[in-house]
Formats: structure tokens, sequence, C-alpha cells
């Protein structure tokens, strides 16, 4: 019979590599998808997925309760993503938001609101983008949110409200451009 | 349905909306990358082994190696403290006045433990007291969105006649730029006596310049805040 998930976390922290290949295939989707929704980008996300499946791995004896095993990896990957996000900062200037163009008619109304909200969130910071993702794509809750990033639960409720209202600012500002284009025409 | 529940809504979809599988490549890429490495073990990892070891009754002989482990470590001691005593004296101390110290510290060692962070640093300050081994304990919070990082914590610094203990806090800006300051309370030969310690440095670098002062007294109680002018 195959180990349960604590059993597996337990064996990989005592330094068990087959454990911890088995833990890192059952639960690399999640944390790539993770990645890939905060850095917007599928290099980046592998980068950032790759160094914190390292990460795990040497810090895994430090944790303490295998049953937090899901909400640490979170926050490994989490933080391997700000790393990323400030590297990417260093080394370019150019942001995707400049690079990206509207897609022409086809299915327009779906894709020009997945563009406006591509361009709107790409202007949050890693760490207003890390909080939705987690609250709004994880669905964890507030609580569960400040317990990940550990911090305090009103910080993580600042971030969301702040996030939300430039993403909405961002949205209603491609709105009213869409509409003067319209007018020009 | 209001404005913020169709954006919440949006959201939700658009997130939804994107790849759930890892490249096979990038984890068959980071499995070969842990090979061979070590795993960080916690500081006390080595005590508590054992103890767990002992706990499920998997190995008797543990117990008698940490028996004669601690045996072996009390005789040592005993041998120990008279000869430091004996043979080392406390710098003096003028008991009435304050001195500036600079110097450096270097980080030897840091870890991560929950949002933790457990500093092993290395004081050689211009004056002895304050030399030595200092354990720092911080907590670090970033401010959103613009690149500023708040610390606090606890540190103890270490040298052969006493310690300094005390509360320190930190700020890191956005350039990269450090800055790390707090009481510390003098204990041992150091007893009543405060040393304030201030750090400068880089994020990307391992070291700081110390600007501190050894000052007669207690650390300075916080004023209250409906006494100022």
């Amino acid at each position: 019979m195959g180990m349960g998930m604590p059993e597996l976390v337990d064996a990989a922290r005592n330094g068990d590599r087959e454990a911890f290949e088995a833990l890192v295939r059952a639960g690399s989707g999640r944390l790539y998808a993770i990645a890939y929704r905060i850095l917007r980008n599928a290099d980046l996300a592998s980068d950032a997925l790759q160094e914190a499946l390292v990460r795990i791995w040497d810090d895994l004896p430090t944790l303490r309760d295998p049953d937090r095993y899901d909400p640490w990896t979170y926050r490994i990957t989490c933080r391997a993503c700000y790393r990323v996000a400030k590297r990417e900062r260093r080394t370019s200037v150019t942001t995707l938001v400049d690079g990206m163009t509207p897609e022409p008619s086809a299915f327009e109304s779906k894709i020009a609101d997945h563009d406006e909200m591509e361009r709107g969130f790409r202007r949050l910071s890693p760490e207003q983008r890390t909080v939705l993702v987690l609250h709004y794509y994880l669905g964890l809750t507030i609580g569960e949110v400040a317990e990940v990033l550990r911090i305090a639960p009103g910080t993580v409720g600042s971030r969301v409200h702040y996030a939300m209202r430039s993403l909405r600012a961002s949205l209603a500002s491609e709105a009213r451009s869409t509409e003067a284009m319209e007018r020009s025409r | 349905m209001t404005r913020e529940q169709d954006l919440q809504r949006r959201l939700v979809d658009w997130l939804t909306d994107g790849p759930v599988i890892a490249p096979t490549q990038v984890v068959d890429e980071a499995i070969k990358r842990t090979v061979g490495r070590r795993q960080h073990h916690p500081l006390w990892g080595w005590l508590l082994a054992p103890l767990d070891r002992f706990r499920a009754g998997e190995d008797t002989r543990v117990v008698i190696l940490v028996v004669v482990l601690a045996l072996t470590m009390l005789a040592a001691l005993a041998i120990a403290v008279p000869l430091a005593g004996g043979t080392r004296r406390a710098p003096e101390m003028d008991p009435s006045s304050a001195l500036s110290v600079t110097g450096a510290t270097e980080v030897i060692s840091e870890s991560e433990l929950d949002g933790v962070f457990e500093r092993l640093v290395r004081v050689d300050a211009s004056d002895p007291r304050v030399r030595g081994e200092a354990r720092q304990v911080m907590s670090i919070e970033s401010a959103p969105g613009v690149g500023l990082l708040r610390s606090t914590g606890l540190m103890r610094l270490e040298n052969d006649w006493g310690a300094w203990e005390g509360a320190i806090h930190g700020a890191r800006y956005p350039d990269g730029s450090e800055l790390e300051y707090g009481w510390l309370q003098g204990h041992g030969a150091y007893e009543g006596f405060s040393y304030f310690h201030s750090t400068r440095g880089h994020t990307a670098e391992t070291g700081r310049t110390i600007e501190g002062a050894i000052w007669p007294g207690e650390p300075p109680p916080a004023p209250d805040p409906s006494s100022l002018p």
C-alpha cells in the first residue's frame, strides 16, 4: 500500500528522495499554476517553480508539522515568485503591458475582456498579485492567506482592497479609451 | 450583482483560465538539481532526532550515546569554568562614562523557519565588550507595492564575559540599503550597562558597518507621548 501525504512528507524530510519525488509530481501542477498566475509568464513561472522545488527539498527538515506541507509550499513558491519578479525587473525595463496589443475582432468580447484584465493585473505589484491569486484562485480565506504569507490578516485585507481598487481603475480607464476610440472612428 | 461582485467574478474567471500542469522538464530538472544536495536541518534537529527514535523504541544505543555525551559535556564544563574564570578577566569599564563603538558585522549563517529569520552574526567591534557572536531572530514584513521591508526581533550578543540582549528593529529601502538598530541590555560582567547597536549596509552584501555606543545604566525607557511638549 502506498504512503499517505503526511507519511510522504515525513519520509522526504528525512532525506527519502523517492518520497520527495512523489510529493513533487503530485503537487507541482498547483505550484506552477500559482507561479504562472502571479508572474503571468510561462518562462518566469518555470524558473520560480524550479527554484521553489529545490528550496522545498533543502528546507523540508525545518517543517515541523507535515499537515502544514501544502501552505508551506505555497509560501515558498510565492517567495520564489518575488525573487524572480525582482530579478526580472533588474534585467528588463520592458513590461509585457507595453508589448501587448489587443486581439482583432474574432472572439472580441471575451478576448477583449481577457486582455483588459491581463493589463490591469500586470500593473499590480507581485505582493498584490499574490494575495489575489491565493484568495480568488485558490479560494483561501484572508486568515489562511495571512498564515501562508506570514503577514497580518489586516495587511492581507489591505493588499486585496488596494489591488482590487487598482484593477477596477485600470478596467475603467480601458473602457474610457475604447469608448473614445470608437467615437473617433 | 454589484460592480464589486462583477469584478470579483471576472477576476475569478480570468484566473481560472490558465495552465494547471507544470512542464515535465522543469519538474525533472528540479528533481535532478536536488540530487546530492544536503537538506538544511534545524539547529535543534540533532537533539530532537535521537529523542524521536528513543520514543519510537527503535534504537536504545542512542540513549546510551546521549547519556555519555551529556556526562562528557558536564565534566568538560566543570573543568573549563574555573579555568576560564581564573585566567581571563573582563575588560575594565568606567561606570560613569559612555563610549562610542565602531566596527563591522558579518552574517555567518541565516535560516528561515515559518517566516521567522534566524541569523548568526559575527560582531567585530572596536570595543572587546561588544565583540563576539550574535544571534538574531527577526520577523520581516514588506510594505505593499513600494519595495520597503521592516523587521523587528531580538538580538543576543555573547562573549566570554557576558551578553547583551534586547529588541532590534530594521528597515530595508527600495534601493537595497539597510538600517538596523536597538538598545541591548548588559548581562554578566556588563550588568548595569546598555549598548546602542546600530548598523548600516546593503542587501547585496553580508557585511554591515557598526555605529554604536556603550552607555552606563539601563536602556532609556520609551517616553510617554502625553508627557511630550
